[in-house]
């Protein structure tokens, strides 16, 4: 979720970080429990031309920008992650 | 390694998986997500989410919800049954029970009360009983009772406990159902 203040899908973030989605959807279900995330569905009037039924996505609320940014901050610091993390996800998530 | 499959799998089992995920994925995931309880949003979510994936990968991607459902959706459902139990069978007695969260707490104020009985069994799940309150499923009868007193604003509540809400709901006169 680099990009903080958008809409995402279990499969996209699945596919974007490379984690199974067997793992993705209970560490989104977690993160929706700390209230770190909120979901929804998609507007029918934007699936209308897909033929397809709306998806459930994710957002980053106010509360998981914090801790995110601050995990992501503390991550950057680390000597085990500080190398994966890029600089513009610590400036999207605070 | 594709050699190595052949050897373990035996043919017949080979081709039904690759008839029924192959060729029939949207109908074995929606087999698969009854895994989940019909309240649960994860059903309608990975049957949506499905005509995203490519359909090279679709085979793939519907053995993963397999997995997921056995784990998160069946073992979940049989887990959330046994703690209703055990609370309903403690709950007559004690006065109390709680509410973790406002939007519980809203949908109850709407006569919604068996979604708080499947968060509160929930939360017991996460180990966050451990100050001695009572969580429980609530009977009908009594689910009523707490419905009337929610509508008639007569219930004491605050929120001490933690992020969450304790809700004052009984006196010992009214646990008699």
């Amino acid at each position: 979720m680099s990009d903080a203040s958008d809409r995402h899908w279990g499969y996209e973030l699945s596919k974007r970080s490379g984690v199974r989605s067997g793992v993705m959807y209970p560490i989104l279900q977690r993160l929706l429990d700390e209230g770190w995330v909120a979901d929804g569905w998609e507007e029918q009037v934007k699936v209308g031309k897909a033929k397809r039924p709306p998806r459930r996505y994710y957002e980053v609320t106010d509360e998981g920008k914090i801790a995110l940014g601050a995990l992501v901050a503390e991550a950057r610091h680390d000597a085990r992650f500080g190398q994966l993390i890029a600089p513009q996800i610590v400036n999207a998530s605070t | 390694m594709t050699a190595l499959i052949f050897h373990i799998i035996a043919w017949p089992t080979f081709a039904m998986a690759l008839l029924v995920f192959g060729f029939a994925p949207g109908a074995a995931l929606r087999l698969i997500v009854l895994a989940y309880k019909r309240d649960n949003p994860r059903r309608r979510e990975l049957a949506a989410e499905l005509h995203n994936v490519p359909r090279i990968e679709r085979p793939f991607w519907v053995a993963e919800q397999l997995e997921l459902a056995i784990f998160e959706g069946l073992l979940g459902r049989l887990a959330v049954r046994r703690m209703k139990r055990k609370w309903e069978i403690s709950f007559f007695g004690r006065r109390s029970f709680i509410v973790n969260e406002e939007g519980v707490f809203n949908r109850a104020r709407n006569g919604c009360l068996h979604e708080v009985d499947h968060a509160v069994a929930r939360y017991v799940l996460q180990d966050l009983a451990d100050d001695g309150c009572l969580f429980a499923a609530l009977p009908a009868s009594i689910r009523k009772a707490v419905h009337d007193s929610f509508m008639n604003d007569d219930i004491g509540k605050s929120k001490s406990l933690r992020i969450g809400m304790r809700v004052q709901v009984f006196s010992s006169t009214t646990v008699d159902a």
